[in-house]
């Protein structure tokens, strides 16, 4: 169940995105950040946010990985935002700037009683399936979407209820105003940018940790923060807590998978049983989990005692070498570019 | 003929089914006897842990069925509690799932969650810790992260007792523990195996520690089942074990190699008393 969760594992190559500095594409990708946030103040400037959508393609075909492998890691999130422009485009009232209105509609309440009516008859009817006792009514009630989506039902069945109740005094002629729906420049121009920003830094930052590997990640961005070793600040100390942090992510879900399955086989099924027998079936999951985990953290304290790590000294690393030529051309090329859309005129 | 508890038919399983795929299990087609005892043995990898995980369901086969109990696990709508509930299930380092504040607790969850009536729960949760040498008197009460590593690891045992199993499955039981408490572990297992009269899985790597228990081995080699029969059988082809990176028990080496200079000893002798007995007879001829 835990092999399905993909946190931008890293995918092994050789190609020019897989041979950069880590601390090139660390340094990229700020600068892409900042450039997006610069672009976001300068209304219907579509220039460099077009660059940066370039640039991204770009490093996609760049980095050699599988378009169907990316698009695995991609949809979801993919997904959830195509789900939230619309109410962000509609229900954003910045600036004034008319783009488009729609409405208001005004509606007859017994129109609109109907519709709510007729709406609600159909999770009526779902809901009463899952009362049934026949064989085919409990072998629906078996399958997992059924049940995680009673809750949801219950909840649109209780609006609509509510709904007729506190209208139950409007006269059937009355009229009930919708809407209206109002487009904005300022809205629109905000929920593109703030999308595309999004999207484009979440992709690149995928794009980072699939073509780095963790330690080469770590050894960069600790090179990266040498100037705080002037504020006597741990840098070393904090790369090697982020290392051990990331290398253990498998390790302990793998653990965590094993102890599901240890639970399970006694009987605590997470998907199963009343509401408290569920809770109880988590702690039996964390319990063990949590001191599992500590203790695993207080024996690796003690091995790397035990082989000699100082936190005092200045760590040598294995990953990062001296930057060359491609990493320079590809700092120029993004710099460029972007630069040059931004301060571009259109 | 009795009937079989458990049967798997060309059982294969595959993890991460795609590019970079592992056949873990492939073609495993083996019949386990009600009320036998047998071990599973391989080297790590070789797909023990993934064959046993399927006793219960809680690995799918990718091809092939499995019928535990006289219920094809492949079916649709297979009640899974019921199956669980028939097979008892004891992971590597069971310690590890031990949560409950007192042993009782931690024993009686199983059954709670079944629904068994308190005083049935009771008298289960009492039962299953005398089986395995925990009196009830002295630790039902006490909690169970102030045990012993074994006591621990025989709480867990308890726990999966207490639901009363048909089958109790059990991967590497005693890895991690010294040879006393090993030594233990095993003692109230082949009691449990002699009173409760249920049919017990292991799963091991060490030959030598399950000789005394099983009296059937399978042997799994790259996820193929690759040799099985009684361990007096298994043991006899010491040379092909080694070869899957085994080792037959110290003594059936040893008379392997007495064998090998010269000395007349049938091969499916298996037990220190059948050996000592042979070479009293043997050196009985010698003095003559």
């Amino acid at each position: 169940m835990f092999s399905k969760i993909s946190l931008g594992v890293y995918y092994p190559g050789k190609s020019l995105f897989h041979r950069l500095q880590a601390r090139t594409k660390l340094l990229i990708m700020v600068w892409l950040a900042v450039v997006v946030a610069i672009a976001n103040g300068r209304e219907w400037h579509f220039a460099p946010y077009i660059v940066v959508v370039a640039l991204l393609l770009l490093a996609i075909v760049l980095s050699g990985i599988p378009l169907r492998v990316l698009w695995q890691r991609l949809w979801l999130l993919l997904l959830l935002t195509l789900i939230g422009i619309p109410p962000a485009i509609f229900f954003s009232n910045v600036g004034t700037t008319l783009l488009a209105m729609y409405g208001p509609w005004h509606v007859p309440y017994g129109t609109l009683r109907l519709t709510i009516l007729i709406a609600s008859i159909l999770p009526l009817t779902y809901l009463l399936l899952s009362l049934l006792r026949a064989a085919w009514a409990r072998a629906l009630r078996r399958r997992i979407w059924f049940r995680s989506s009673r809750l949801l039902v219950l909840l649109l069945t209780i609006i609509a209820l509510l709904f007729l109740w506190l209208t139950r005094h409007a006269p059937a002629g009355g009229l009930q105003p919708i809407g209206p729906i109002v487009l904005t420049y300022d809205g629109v121009w905000y929920t593109m940018a703030f999308f595309v920003a999004f999207l484009t830094l979440y992709t690149f930052s995928l794009l980072l940790t699939m073509t780095t590997s963790p330690i080469a990640l770590i050894e960069g961005m600790t090179l990266l923060m040498t100037p705080l070793r002037w504020l006597k600040l741990p840098v070393d100390d904090f790369a090697l807590m982020t290392l051990i942090a990331l290398r253990f992510v498998p390790t302990l879900l793998e653990e965590a998978e094993q102890l599901v399955k240890a639970q399970t086989a006694r009987g605590a099924d997470l998907t199963q049983g009343t509401l408290r027998e569920r809770l109880q079936s988590m702690t039996m999951l964390f319990v063990p989990f949590m001191q599992a985990t500590f203790r695993r953290a207080a024996e690796l304290a003690t091995a790397l005692e035990a082989r000699g790590y100082q936190s005092e000294q200045r760590q040598t690393l294995l990953h990062e070498k001296t930057i060359r030529w491609p990493d320079f051309v590809v700092v120029v090329v993004v710099v460029g570019t972007t630069l040059g859309a931004l301060v571009f005129q259109g | 003929m009795i009937e079989p508890i458990i049967i798997t038919r060309h059982l294969t399983h595959i993890y991460a089914p795609g590019p970079q795929q592992k056949v873990a299990l492939n073609d495993i087609t083996l019949e386990i006897e009600r009320g036998s005892c047998t071990a599973i043995i391989g080297v790590t990898g070789s797909g023990k842990s993934t064959l046993v995980q399927h006793f219960n369901c809680l690995l799918r086969p990718t091809s092939g069925r499995v019928i535990v109990n006289g219920l094809d696990t492949g079916a649709a709508g297979v009640d899974l509690q019921t199956l669980r509930r028939h097979v008892g299930m004891l992971f590597q380092f069971p310690e590890m799932q031990l949560f409950e504040r007192t042993v009782f607790a931690d024993v009686a969850f199983a059954p709670r969650r079944q629904k068994v009536e308190r005083r049935e729960v009771r008298r289960r949760v009492f039962h299953a810790l005398d089986m395995v040498g925990l009196p009830h008197e002295q630790f039902a009460a006490r909690s169970p992260f102030e045990l012993s590593g074994g006591q621990m690891r025989r709480v867990a045992l308890a726990g999966v007792l207490a639901m009363s199993p048909s089958i109790l499955i059990l991967d590497e039981p005693t890895s991690g523990l010294d040879a006393d408490a090993r030594e233990e572990f095993y003692y109230y297992l082949q009691r449990i195996k002699e009173e409760q009269g249920v049919t017990i899985v292991l799963v091991s790597h060490d030959m030598a520690e399950v000789a005394a228990l099983a009296d059937w081995l399978c042997v799994l080699h790259q996820g193929q089942l690759v040799m099985q029969g009684p361990p007096r059988h298994i043991f006899a082809h010491g040379d092909q074990l080694r070869k899957w990176g085994l080792a037959a028990p110290p003594l059936s080496e040893l008379l392997a190699l007495l064998r090998q200079q010269g000395m007349a000893i049938p091969a499916e002798t298996l037990t220190l008393d059948e050996a000592f007995a042979l070479l009293r007879l043997k050196l009985k001829d010698r003095i003559v």
